[in-house]
């Protein structure tokens, strides 16, 4: 009777949803975890590797025979340690969909980094990404799995920016996952995997026709894509980056893609976890 | 998932039902002429079955739970009879009204997508969630209709993946068996005999393998994988044939809890939605790709095992025949005797006890006094066909007495019976553990070990041991289900364990209970007497439980900080270590291992001291190393407080006043002492400031069991020997 009184009248108290134990003080902004996980979270806050983003050094990105990568550059929330792994796979395999306002603010936070990176890089000019796109997922694992994760992570991202999220992407046919293979067989199997969907032409289009905002005192002259030649910044998000190769795809894709309507692209990349 | 939903009209009356393929549906109608239920027992026609009429396919494919909520919340009415397609549109509307109104709200909140705080209702677009109009598809008299055919013929080429079975016969050779003969190419037949041969005798196999269990649509395609690699392609085909024969039952994961369908004021409520796998509620709601709903809910209590949400399918094959099990005229159903029980060599206590559950065992149905439903499940919920209260027994066995030995006679009593076992366990290394004492006791058995991660979990066998989680893919398939360490399972106030027991044992088994340390609510029934139980109150050895003694000892924490043990304790310990006792040293929380080691190590140098918990790698190597008596003092937290044995040890439980401590949790650790017949009677000591409730009830419930064995004349040596009332005050 004492407890049941007791239970009345004490604050509510929530679990913390990675480790389970009681949320005696929360980080300002991640009401869903403790302050242990959080403080146990592997940010990048500096990627040692320019183009792939690893933050430790990257034989990847320095070897001789790499094939021409089609996307500039990949920039990640976090490194995938022990505990991301276990994070990302609650939430994607076993779809407890409760981690999702987590790891959409992830990204938001990354996303925000990233944007200030390449302002700083373009001469402290104010660094837009035109569209979003995510990763698609194929039909037979939307049916199984009843939700894309990559599309939330995107949503997160492009929460911060004033970006559209386009899901202009078909994947085309169901190769087994990932997870399982080797680097080599990765690599190897992503040919022709990833097609533009059917209104993909049209998206591209009327975002380049939209004009923006970019302060009062900037003519609105300036920023319609639609005079030729200024780059359509694309940005493809996605949960793991390993090998690169689904990234790569993709932005094989939007390459032809944007050439067909006679834009010149840039692609970056913004993953959830580095591997 | 999305699944196919018809209406069907026989002589007697209306049926809705839903189907993984309309094709079975379609060829069973054909082909029996009759679409009546089919009497399993007696393999024939149900009485006062009748022929179908004529067959309206409502929605080729709409959200699974919306088509079950319709099934099975469907009254008939006599209109229908002439109702035409806008008439059946409107109907499916109608009754889905609650369904559609919340499904609207989900997707105008747009869920995690928009930023606005205004709750606006989007319409749906019908045509999207469930097809096309309803259409008229097969008539008595004049077969199937232009629409019916069409969905006959399908094109199965892009369904093939997903489990239809290829009716092509210019493909040839059936899918499922590879003993049918091919098949001729008779295009009229549009449905050839062999085809039906290899779905019928695929429904056959399914159904055997279903037996007893409840599965999600994904673990089903694990067990095909498994033991029917060859149903794998066609299953869909061959579940619908078994749903038709009656014994695969077709539901939904998640679903509307009973009593909240009503119309007018009070449906406005909120509805409340229950998991039909784990019973538990479930609140949490997402879009979801495999339905089209943005509202599809899902149970976050099982998601261990799978999810379980509104659309997803699940499975439930009714158990074979059973024998009767007790009583009744059956043959081989004597009632026990004690020849039953001398072979296990049990001590007197025990066989005392293990009688007792074995008449309990072999009472009949109609012999019990009272029934009792579980406490913790509310009794309104009958939608999910809660299985009506089975008995119940309670085997009170004290730390020690070696409740596991007592439990053989009784599966050995229900296996000769050709019943099944099930021992459920809340741990995976208590299973590991108990798994080669269970083999060693019955060698002729096939018994299967289920865990997390198991290689056995679809196997068939007439013995079971599993823990908690595993319960939840099993239905009405036990004769008889012994739960072991009650008190111990993860979630001990959670309405899920007791649902999940209580659907996987059959509406004529029966429960035992294991605990030295049963909940409160039962202790209750037991003294107000309405829980037949039995009592085992000594230990193997035939010695008296120890009685814990006080130690008067101030607060760890400022312990560690003065950096200084009280001398009383210290004296204790001396005495422990001179004559030769293993210490179990038990403290409230991990952060006070490291300090609570290091202090000790400074009193007493010259012996090893180690600390584990929960969260330490070695712990199994060094409960070995205690064990072998090369550690002496083992500083750990309740993880250790059950099935450890190490014998000639002592107990010392600092900070017995913590809240983390409670009755049960002190008679465990006390139990630690003494366990051996060389040591019966090692020392336990309790150390707090002051006595608090529930270490005088532990004491209380330690005396009682002593003085219980000793009315027996179950002890060696009188307890009043060995407890002490002695309090050192410090």
């Amino acid at each position: 009777m004492k407890s049941f009184i007791h239970n009345l009248l004490a604050p509510s108290r929530i679990s913390c949803l990675a480790c389970g134990k009681e949320i005696s003080e929360s980080v300002r902004g991640y009401p869903e975890i403790c302050i242990g996980c959080y403080s146990s979270i592997p940010w990048i806050t500096k990627s040692r590797c320019n183009i792939c983003g690893r933050h430790v050094g990257c034989p990847d990105c320095s070897r001789k025979d790499m094939a021409p990568r089609h996307f500039l550059m990949n920039r990640s929330a976090v490194a995938y340690n022990t505990v991301m792994k276990e994070w990302l796979a609650q939430y994607k395999f076993r779809g407890n969909e409760a981690y999702q306002p987590l790891m959409a603010r992830m990204m938001a936070e990354a996303m925000k980094r990233m944007l200030y990176e390449l302002s700083l890089r373009g001469g402290n000019k104010k660094f837009r990404f035109d569209a979003v796109v995510p990763v698609p997922i194929s039909e037979e694992r939307m049916s199984e799995r009843c939700f894309n994760q990559t599309r939330s992570l995107a949503f997160g991202a492009a929460s911060i920016s004033k970006a559209s999220v386009l899901e202009i992407l078909h994947r085309r046919q169901h190769t087994e996952k990932q997870s399982f293979k080797s680097r080599r067989e990765r690599l190897e199997s992503m040919m022709g995997v990833y097609t533009p969907s059917s209104d993909a032409q049209h998206c591209l289009i009327s975002i380049m026709q939209k004009p923006v905002k970019q302060g009062r005192f900037h003519s609105l002259f300036e920023n319609q894509k639609l005079t030729q030649n200024a780059p359509i910044r694309l940005l493809i998000i996605d949960d793991v980056y390993t090998t690169g190769s689904t990234v790569d795809a993709c932005a094989a894709t939007l390459q032809m893609l944007c050439k067909s309507i006679g834009a010149t692209p840039e692609i970056y990349s913004l993953t959830w976890a580095r591997s | 998932m999305k699944i196919c939903l018809y209406a069907v009209r026989f002589e007697k009356g209306w049926q809705l039902r839903v189907s993984l393929d309309i094709r079975v549906d379609l060829r069973w109608l054909m082909m029996t002429g009759i679409g009546g239920e089919v009497d399993r027992d007696k393999g024939m026609m149900k009485n006062g079955s009748s022929e179908a009429i004529f067959v309206w396919l409502l929605s080729e494919a709409m959200p699974l739970g919306w088509a079950v909520t319709l099934r099975d919340f469907f009254k008939e009415c006599p209109e229908m009879d002439n109702w035409r397609s806008e008439e059946w549109g409107n109907y499916l509307r109608r009754e889905l009204k609650q369904e559609i109104k919340e499904e609207e709200k989900a997707r105008g909140a747009g869920s995690e997508f928009t930023y606005g705080n205004r709750i606006k209702r989007q319409r749906i677009r019908w045509e999207l969630l469930a097809g096309s109009s309803p259409c008229i598809i097969w008539e008595r008299e004049a077969g199937l209709t232009p629409q019916g055919e069409f969905l006959f013929k399908q094109d199965v080429d892009s369904k093939q993946a997903s489990g239809y079975i290829d009716m092509d016969e210019d493909n040839g050779g059936s899918k499922i068996s590879n003993n049918t003969p091919t098949l001729t190419d008779k295009k009229s037949d549009m449905y050839s005999v062999n085809m039906w041969l290899s779905v019928a005798i695929g429904s056959e196999r399914l159904s055997g393998a279903l037996a007893g269990r409840s599965l999600l649509q994904a673990e089903l395609q694990q067990l095909l994988a498994e033991r029917l690699p060859e149903l794998a392609p066609a299953w869909r085909s061959a579940v619908q044939h078994a749903h038709l024969e009656g014994r695969v039952q077709l539901t939904a994961g998640v679903a509307l809890a009973a009593g909240r369908r009503g119309r007018g004021p009070l449906a406005a409520r909120a509805r409340l939605y229950r998991c039909r796998r784990c019973g538990s509620e479930v609140h949490r709601r997402t879009p979801c790709g495999a339905c089209g709903l943005s509202g599809c809910a899902y149970c976050e209590a099982c998601l261990a095992l799978g999810r379980s949400r509104s659309c997803a399918l699940l499975l439930r094959g009714s158990a074979g025949p059973v024998a009767p099990l007790a009583g009744g005229a059956a043959a081989g159903a004597q009632p026990f005797t004690e020849s039953m029980l001398d072979r296990w060599g049990l001590s007197p206590a025990q066989r005392a006890a293990a009688a007792s559950a074995l008449c309990f065992l072999a009472a009949r149905p109609q012999d019990r006094a009272i029934q009792h439903a579980f406490p913790l499940l509310s009794p309104r919920s009958c939608s999910l066909q809660i299985n009506p209260s089975p008995q119940r027994f309670l085997l009170w066995a004290v730390t020690g007495a070696g409740k596991t030995e007592m439990i053989f006679p009784l599966l050995q009593y229900v296996l000769d019976r050709g019943g099944r076992a099930l021992v459920a366990t809340p741990r995976r290394d208590v299973v590991l553990e108990l798994a080669p004492r269970i083999a060693k006791a019955f060698p002729e058995e096939k018994i299967a070990v289920l865990y997390g991660g198991s290689t056995q979990r679809w196997e068939e066998a007439d013995l079971f041991l599993a823990t908690t989680h595993q319960l939840l893919r099993f239905y009405r398939a036990f004769d008889l289900v012994i739960i072991d360490e009650l008190d111990a399972f993860p979630y001990h106030n959670d309405p899920m364990l007791a649902f999940a027991a209580r659907e996987c044992c059959a509406a004529s088994g029966k429960f035992v209970f294991l605990s030295a340390t049963p909940p409160l609510t039962m202790q209750k029934e037991v003294k107000s007497g309405k829980l037949p139980h039995a009592k085992v109150p000594s230990r193997f050895h035939g010695y008296p439980l120890p009685v814990p003694r006080h130690i008067s000892m101030t607060k760890l924490d400022d312990c560690i900080r003065r950096q200084a043990l009280p001398k009383g304790l210290i004296e204790a310990l001396d005495k422990s270590i001179q004559r030769g006792a293993q210490v179990f040293l038990f403290v409230s929380r991990i952060r006070h291992i490291e300090p609570a080691v290091k202090l000790l190590r400074r009193y007493f140098s010259k012996i090893s001291i180690e600390g584990t918990s929960s969260k330490d790698e070695h712990r199994g190597e060094k409960v070995i190393r205690f064990r072998s008596t090369e550690i002496r003092i083992l500083v750990t937290t309740t993880i250790l407080e059950r099935g450890v044995t190490v014998p000639k040890s002592d107990v010392y439980i600092l900070d017995a006043d913590s809240e983390l401590f409670d009755e049960a949790s002190l008679v465990q650790m006390a139990g630690r002492a003494g366990r051996s017949k060389d040591d019966p009677c090692g020392t336990v000591w309790l150390a707090s400031p002051e006595w608090t409730k529930p270490q005088r009830r532990a004491i209380a419930q330690i005396r009682s069991m002593n003085a219980v064995a000793e009315k027996h004349g179950y002890l060696k040596i009188p307890s009043s020997k060995l407890s002490g009332k002695e309090v050192s005050r410090k």
